[in-house]
């Protein structure tokens, strides 16, 4: 009685696929029923604030999901993208749609500037995790601006997230080559965060490659009117 | 209500969850559609895609047991049944890198990724729709295998929509490689890939390279594209049938077994493995390779009656004569009224009870082998005719063996690999140099025939020459160069003495018996441009 069982040997990654799996498909539930719900409201209704936020946490959830599964695999396997060829201004109309309301109901203005015709290769999942988890930052330091930019610059596309919040610190300022420049950092208090958010926006930009090039994420303070700007670039 | 609508779309909802299926068709209900089927699983939506005609398709990419979403897409274009002006949407729930990634032709038009919100569909949906529809009435062309208009449509929409340069190209090498003009779809695969590395478009390349017979040339670009993406399944498939081709089927068996472990539900890779398997006298993982095609064909129009030869052939290997003989007693029910099913069972069956070392059984199921080969003619694979005509040797049936070695080898005149298998049966049972001497005999009949048919044509006699092909295909079905002969004497005729509907048929049913044969495909692109040209013409 008294002899210590073995550990039992577990394969985590088929156990963090398959939770994963069901997690998004209970996602997927959950919002698709919120959905069925706002529906059935009255118009004047439909964007009340507790509701957009219940879409924006389940929608949050969701993109915490991609990012635990993607540092996860990142660590431990060698990673491969979904590269396909995506049209920008869709992408960041999608992006619009999702986050607008909610942030205008905490007076801050979403915007976009994009040419129409810009098409581009990126694994469109993941970057939208990592889009997301910069306007999540944004919209704590911003006072009531975030843009959203795409262009292309050298033969690579430039995404930027921009505020007209204070900037960031200038220990911050940097480009970000490798993710493991960015250590995450439980106690960090100059972020704010964890950190984690940008670890894996550096990866999810490291990871996107073409040829010999790779992508990087870049801090700066070229934000509007001096706020914080955070650039991905992909080649 | 939205502008945007969904009204007149026949959809097709594949999930194996009930409520997800349920949740999609409320959100496609909203925006208008009427008519949504639903499936639980892969079978039953390769059966309804077969049945119906959907303008989209929304399949998840996990279905639970059985196919799954890229499985789903692959059988129903490798079967034809989905044309390309459907849109096929991969809805995937985990990180889409985790998936198989299909070869060019086996890409679905968009990936949607779950949550899918009423929001994603009225912004991504709509704008995949719209994209489609720029590329459909090329998709329609390339559909109804008018494949000039196609090309033509497919320029001009290049040069219009510059933002679609990619669907399109991608569309345009379907096209050209459904045509053979393999030159072209590498200039064209070639321009993709001039600023980046895209893997598909790579995949795409190395295909044209198998098809022009460039090995060495495919396996370092097949190498190169595995080495960095490590999971792209088509890319070790394609390496393997390379490997094969350069003669090192250890290779060829180690690259598909890395394949079948990263995605071992697919029937034909577990059959490939499985014949390389016995190639390569490796008989524990062709046992469980051969098994596993077979289990997994049970229920797929894929199946071949030959899996279960193979899988009990690989059971005789491996000491287990017993199992071996039931595998062989069930093709038959599996295969009701397949003739070659049929004789293949009885060969099988005469080789294990050979095994077993019962000679009277073995005999009996050679007798009835060659009942059915008297009965139904040679138009039986070669496989089978040289594995039949192997048991006649050893039970002294020298003079049946004859015969049909001979057809397969007026069937297979050209085909070395299969000559040489003919010669190695004579062999091995003792009668060295005789295989000389009947193949010898076949192709010189074969080649009479050719040279006549073209004495006829030079002379002017081309109906008479129609005549002699047209005989000598219905005895020889399934020689090429004869069905190629065929074909041409018509066209010939025609452009002579005018078009007719009956003579377009004609010819277009000559043509059709070759048209997966790689070696002749040039000729046959222009004998079908020609035959095209002059249906165009006519109506």
């Amino acid at each position: 009685m008294s002899n210590a069982e073995p550990p039992i040997k577990l394969d985590f990654s088929a156990i963090m696929a398959s939770s994963v799996h069901d997690m998004k498909n209970s996602i997927q539930l959950l919002l698709g029923t919120l959905d069925e719900v706002v529906d059935e409201l009255p118009a004047e209704a439909k964007s009340h604030a507790k509701i957009l936020r219940a879409e924006a946490e389940g929608r949050r959830i969701n993109d915490q999901l991609i990012q635990l599964l993607t540092l996860y695999k990142a660590g431990n396997t060698k990673q491969s993208l979904r590269l396909s060829e995506h049209s920008v201004n869709e992408f960041l109309e999608e992006l619009h749609i999702e986050n607008h309301e909610l942030l205008s109901l905490r007076g801050i203005e979403l915007s976009i500037t994009c040419d129409e015709e810009l098409a581009w290769f990126f694994d469109r999942e993941l970057l939208k995790g990592v889009i997301n988890n910069l306007i999540t930052n944004a919209q704590q330091y911003t006072k009531n601006k975030i843009e959203l930019n795409a262009s292309l610059c050298d033969k690579k596309l430039l995404f930027s997230v921009d505020d007209n919040g204070p900037g960031y610190p200038d220990a911050m300022l940097k480009c970000y080559g490798t993710p493991h420049e960015i250590i995450p950092d439980k106690n960090s208090t100059e972020t704010g965060g964890t950190g984690l958010g940008l670890f894996f926006s550096a990866t999810i930009a490291h990871l996107h490659r073409n040829r010999k090039e790779c992508g990087y994420l870049q801090t700066s303070n070229n934000g509007i009117d001096g706020g914080a700007r955070c650039t991905i670039s992909l080649p | 209500m939205p502008l945007w609508t969904l009204k007149n779309s026949k959809i097709l909802v594949v999930d194996d969850y009930a409520e997800m299926r349920s949740m999609l068709r409320s959100m496609l209900i909203a925006y208008g559609a009427e008519d949504i089927k639903q499936s639980s699983n892969g079978e039953d939506a390769i059966e309804k895609i077969a049945n119906n005609k959907f303008d989209i398709i929304l399949c998840d990419y996990n279905l639970g047991e059985g196919k799954d979403g890229q499985q789903v897409l692959e059988e129903a274009k490798h079967r034809e049944i989905l044309p390309l002006a459907t849109t096929f949407i991969m809805v995937t729930a985990e990180n889409t890198s985790m998936m198989v990634m299909g070869a060019i032709d086996y890409q679905p038009d968009a990936y949607l990724a779950k949550p899918v919100t009423k929001v994603t569909l009225q912004t991504r949906l709509r704008k995949i729709i719209e994209k489609k529809e720029f590329t459909k009435k090329i998709s329609i062309e390339i559909d109804k295998k008018e494949y000039g208009k196609a090309s033509k449509l497919c320029d001009e929409a290049m040069s219009d929509h510059p933002a679609l340069c990619l669907e399109l190209q991608s569309l345009k090498y379907t096209l050209l490689t459904t045509i053979g003009d393999h030159d072209a779809a590498e200039v064209l695969c070639k321009e993709m890939l001039a600023d980046r590395d895209i893997p598909w478009a790579q995949l795409g390349l190395a295909s044209v390279y198998f098809s022009q017979q460039k090995y060495s040339e495919t396996k370092e670009l097949l190498e190169e594209i595995i080495a960095g993406n490590n999971d792209f399944i088509a890319a070790y498939d394609l390496l393997s049938r390379t490997q094969k081709k350069l003669g090192d089927s250890h290779a060829a068996e180690e690259t598909l077994a890395k394949a079948i472990q990263k995605s071992p539900k697919s029937l034909v890779r577990q059959r490939e493995l499985g014949e390389l398997a016995v190639l390569n006298e490796n008989h524990t993982v062709a046992e469980r390779a051969c098994r596993d095609a077979m289990l997994i064909g049970k229920h797929s129009v894929l199946r071949k009656a030959n899996d279960y030869v193979n899988y009990s052939q690989a059971l005789v290997k491996n000491n287990k004569g017993k199992e071996a003989l039931k595998i062989a007693d069930r093709i038959k029910g599996a295969f009701k009224g397949d003739q070659d099913a049929r004789l293949q069972a009885e060969i099988c069956k005469s080789t294990v009870h050979q095994a077993l070392g019962d000679d009277t059984k073995a005999e009996a199921s050679v007798d009835a082998a060659l009942v059915l080969y008297e009965k139904y003619g040679p138009n039986f694979s070669s496989g089978a005719g040289i594995a039949l005509a192997k048991s006649c040797l050893k039970y002294n049936k020298e003079e049946e063996a004859d015969t049909i070695i001979k057809d397969v080898a007026k069937n297979n005149h050209e085909d070395k690999a299969v000559l040489e298998e003919i010669n190695q049966t004579y062999e091995e049972a003792g009668f060295s140099g005789k295989a000389d001497v009947a193949i010898a005999a076949a192709v010189g009949e074969i080649a009479e025939i050719n040279n006549e048919g073209v004495r006829l044509i030079n002379e002017g006699k081309i109906a008479e020459s129609i005549e002699l092909f047209k005989k000598a295909a219905k005895a020889l079905p399934l020689n090429h160069t004869i069905s190629l002969n065929a074909a041409q004497s018509y066209l010939l005729l025609m452009k002579k003495e005018g078009a007719n509907k009956q003579y377009i048929n004609e010819t277009m049913l000559y043509l059709d018996t070759v048209k997966d044969v790689d070696s002749i495909k040039k000729k046959y692109n222009e004998l079908m441009a020609s035959c095209r040209e002059i249906a165009l013409q006519t109506d």
